[in-house]
């Protein structure tokens, strides 16, 4: 039987390995009061992504995300919490979907990929707002 | 290089069979049959013309037809032009009404589009859940204008295996012609042409372990299914395709059908066991549908929509095994197979079926493994996804 082939995934190597070993993924119990979430859903491809934040002091100290989705949406989500991690609340106007897809190599096609997890990031990002307000 | 991949694609395309390969090298080099069969002025041409006429016999022979009946074409696309532009061309003066269905092959979809176009009228119709076009809806569908009628005899997506012999009788009457499209289902499943009213029946050599590029339409001779050519120059195979014949493809065709036919009733009965092996180990995985039917249906066909994933995802996890997806996944587009669509299935089950389709290489152990991979890999992106979207 067949080894592992290398990357036949026609995408990128970054979301190939990514899509494989989706680091981040996985969620964060709620019960702590620290920990928000946020979700997001595509009609259009019935794609939904979640993500779960852990903040003290204005700071995102742990991030996970689940998702129903094509490779590019997964590697997405799972970039972006490896990126949260550690990343002030200031700070996270600048992930975007856009420079998720584009820092993933994926093609600019898969655009909506990285906007779907830009969506549930700020879902999550809202939930904090409200709670400090 | 090696193929590392289990190669579940026979319906795409099949490799050739090594003792097909050796029949074609009999034809290319010096020291074989490397003439052309036009050039019968000559030995080694008779020869090769000798070689063409064995294989239009060994082609014919599948089928049960008389070998004239047989005209050598580039493969099934261009047999399926041939059919319905040559027809359309020929028969415009009597009528311009062409009926065909809305799951049948792009080669045949793309052809009467073309002809919409050029002011003819096509009635598409639409197939029922289990991808079958009854001999009723054609019969329904016929008027005085109607000069042909072209639809599948198996479906390549599902697999679905039209009563075309059906179909045949409703149309003995009528003055239109009937074209089947038979790329997938010959060597397959048995069609003898003796017992069934057809016309014009498309073939393809590399859906049966034969080379590619090259194919045939059956033209029948009594009542004689006259047609236009599309190709001319020199007026070979009777005139309805010119252009010097492929001597070597031609013999690859002839033999991979021969052998085809020596196979046919053990190899069908084989791969019903193998696709249904595959079948019961996926079909308990939460949110699994069969779209193939459970009965009139390819031997080795098998689609099946993992509708609680997205089905590019679950392509690429399990990418050890060939399979086709029910979607151009990696276009921007993604859109869902028409096939699928067409049989009643929603956009998100289209886009996540998966076309396995077995052949006369297919091992008993690889279907083990495929079992085994996609339960591990499906289980793998379920536990990925968010609970709620479950």
């Amino acid at each position: 039987m067949p080894a592992y082939s290398e990357n036949p995934s026609g995408y990128s190597e970054k979301v190939w390995s990514r899509f494989r070993h989706p680091a981040h993924a996985g969620q964060l119990e709620q019960e702590n009061q620290q920990v928000v979430t946020g979700s997001s859903r595509d009609p259009a491809t019935g794609e939904v992504v979640q993500i779960w934040l852990h903040v003290e002091d204005g700071r995102i100290i742990a991030a996970r995300f689940k998702a129903l989705g094509s490779p590019v949406t997964i590697a997405a989500a799972s970039l972006a919490a490896e990126k949260l991690e550690g990343m002030p609340i200031d700070a996270t106007q600048q992930l975007s979907g856009r420079t998720l897809v584009k820092a993933l190599s994926a093609p600019v096609e898969k655009t909506s990929c990285g906007l779907l997890v830009e969506d549930a990031i700020r879902a999550a990002l809202k939930s904090v707002a409200a709670a400090q307000s | 290089m090696r193929n590392k991949s289990i190669y579940l694609d026979n319906a795409a395309t099949t490799p050739v069979d090594p003792k097909v390969a050796k029949v074609i090298m009999q034809y290319l080099t010096p020291d074989g049959v490397f003439g052309n069969p036009a050039s019968t002025g000559h030995l080694p041409g008779r020869e090769a013309y000798a070689v063409v006429e064995k294989a239009r016999n060994e082609v014919a022979q599948l089928i049960n037809c008389d070998s004239r009946e047989i005209v050598f074409t580039s493969g099934a696309t261009e047999s399926d032009n041939l059919a319905i532009k040559g027809a359309a061309k020929f028969h415009a003066r009597r009528g311009k009404h062409i009926i065909t269905s809305k799951i049948e092959h792009k080669a045949v979809i793309d052809t009467c589009r073309f002809l919409e176009k050029e002011g003819f009228e096509v009635t598409w119709l639409k197939p029922g859940k289990d991808g079958l076009i009854s001999p009723e809806q054609v019969m329904s569908a016929l008027h005085e204008e109607t000069i042909l009628v072209s639809i599948m005899h198996a479906n390549n997506e599902i697999g679905s295996v039209n009563d075309i012999v059906g179909i045949g009788e409703v149309l003995k009457d009528c003055k239109c012609l009937f074209h089947v499209d038979a790329a997938q289902s010959a060597g397959k499943i048995p069609i003898d042409l003796q017992g069934m009213n057809i016309d014009l029946m498309s073939f393809s050599a590399h859906k049966i372990y034969g080379p590619k590029g090259i194919g045939a339409l059956y033209v029948r001779r009594e009542p004689r299914a006259l047609i236009a050519p599309l190709i001319h120059g020199g007026g070979h195979e009777q005139g309805m395709r010119s252009g010097t014949l492929a001597t070597h493809q031609i013999a690859g065709m002839g033999a991979a059908f021969a052998l085809a036919k020596n196979k046919l009733e053990t190899e069908a009965s084989r791969l019903i066991t193998l696709r249904e092996k595959l079948w019961q180990g996926v079909c308990e995985l939460p949110g699994v549908i069969r779209n193939s039917p459970d009965e009139a249906c390819l031997p080795g066909l098998l689609n099946v929509s993992f509708t609680m994933v997205v089905g590019e995802s679950l392509q690429l996890a399990a990418s050890d095994l060939a399979v086709s997806a029910g979607s151009a996944c990696n276009s921007s587009s993604a859109a869902a197979s028409y096939v699928l669509r067409a049989i009643g299935l929603n956009d998100f089950e289209a886009s996540s079926a998966l076309r396995f389709s077995l052949g006369r290489f297919t091992t008993d152990e690889e279907v083990e493994f495929a079992v085994s991979c996609l339960n591990r890999e499906y289980r793998r992106l379920l536990e990925l996804a968010p609970t709620a979207a479950l």
